[in-house]
């Protein structure tokens, strides 16, 4: 295929990474937290020993790639894949795939639904341009396991517990099992430190006489994680807001973003560079 | 204490100190398998992590933890076989 045929269009939004060999390509998926159905596996099995070298890849987040995909084949395999609902994915300055761990439909530990909130936020923001490169990632409890401190923009479910006096037992396992000591249980009295928990709702699910239970589930959001040469965590600044809090700081956070950045700036640095206080009184 | 501890028949006690996840909870689970419905069963664990991970499942599974005790190191737990 010469250049003037090329798909500009698979090639413009990303998703088609340049390999080192010439005409070569890794074709890169739109993959939602790391979710695939069998059938897709099996298209994709048969697409990367049609148009690739026969392997596929795992990407550090989540995503699935098929190298060694030569130029003339990038519109068949992507067309081909469309079929199973597999889309191409993106790269450079827009809004990445979407991170997400298993939450409460597998985890025991889960608080929340975090594949539902990624689905919703692949939606509506997937692709977006941007200053350079966001990430995005939800987890379903505060043991992190999708890492939403390494993303632009983190998002973890969590529970606020209260204490039903009448229904304790005065066991202290709710002491005992605290990461955070927020409890404290002395002659059968337990005295609860909010201001240390960090909502993961172990004291609600070991509780066993239900002495401990959810006031109110929601979101608490980090902004300016990444990796990289210049890593840094992201920083907690919001706490246990609602789902639709959550979409409407996401959204104002990525008009800050747009609005905000020098060219080439992660929105880390540019909320470094202004000050988190700035960011704050922008999007809450 | 709001029960009286000097009421609590203790039927069977294992220790799983040293133990690491899953076996202590695994332990604890076959243990109350082979117990009738209302006995005790005595679980000494090491404090932190085992802790967590047995009382979340044997809540689960429908048992009681109806007393624990804290020692340095370690934990007793009580827990009381459910239907």
């Amino acid at each position: 295929m010469s250049e003037k045929q090329m798909d500009y269009d698979s090639l413009k939004t990303g998703g088609f990474m340049r390999q080192r060999q010439k005409d070569l390509f890794a074709f890169r998926l739109r993959i939602v937290g790391g979710r695939v159905e069998a059938s897709q596996l099996r298209a994709l099995a048969d697409a990367a020993e049609e148009y690739g070298d026969g392997h596929i890849h795992l990407t550090t987040r989540q995503g699935i790639e098929v190298p060694f995909v030569h130029l003339d084949n990038v519109q068949s395999i992507r067309k081909n894949l469309e079929k199973v609902r597999l889309h191409k994915g993106t790269c450079g300055p827009r809004i990445r795939g979407v991170m997400a761990c298993q939450g409460d439909t597998v985890c025991p530990r889960g608080l929340v639904d975090p594949q539902d909130i990624a689905r919703k936020i692949d939606e509506k923001y997937f692709a977006m341009g941007v200053p350079h490169k966001f990430k995005i990632s939800v987890t379903g409890c505060p043991a992190s396991c999708a890492k939403p401190q390494e993303n632009d923009f983190g998002i973890i479910g969590g529970v606020d517990p209260k204490w039903l006096d009448y229904l304790c037992i005065g066991c202290s396992l709710c002491q005992e099992i605290c990461r955070k000591d927020a409890i404290v249980v002395e002659d059968g009295v337990v005295t609860f430190d909010r201001e240390k928990c960090d909502f993961c709702g172990d004291c609600i699910s070991s509780c066993p006489t239900d002495a401990w239970v959810i006031d109110k589930t929601g979101f608490t959001l980090l902004i300016g994680g990444k990796v990289g040469r210049f890593p840094q965590f992201g920083v907690n600044f919001a706490e246990l807001v609602s789902e639709t809090e959550l979409f409407e700081i996401l959204d104002k956070t990525i008009q800050f973003y747009n609005k905000m950045a020098l060219k080439g700036e992660r929105v880390g640095d540019t909320v470094n560079r202004v000050g988190m206080e700035t960011f704050k009184k922008a999007v809450l | 204490m709001k029960e009286n501890r000097e009421t609590l028949d203790i039927t069977k006690s294992i220790d799983t100190c040293g133990e690491v996840c899953p076996m202590n909870m695994a332990r604890t689970k076959f243990t109350l398998k082979e117990m009738a419905t209302g006995e005790i069963l005595e679980v000494v664990l090491d404090e932190g992590e085992p802790v967590r991970n047995v009382s979340r499942s044997t809540k689960e599974e429908g048992h009681r933890i109806i007393r624990l005790e804290r020692f340095n190191g370690f934990v007793k737990m009580l827990i009381q076989k459910g239907e």
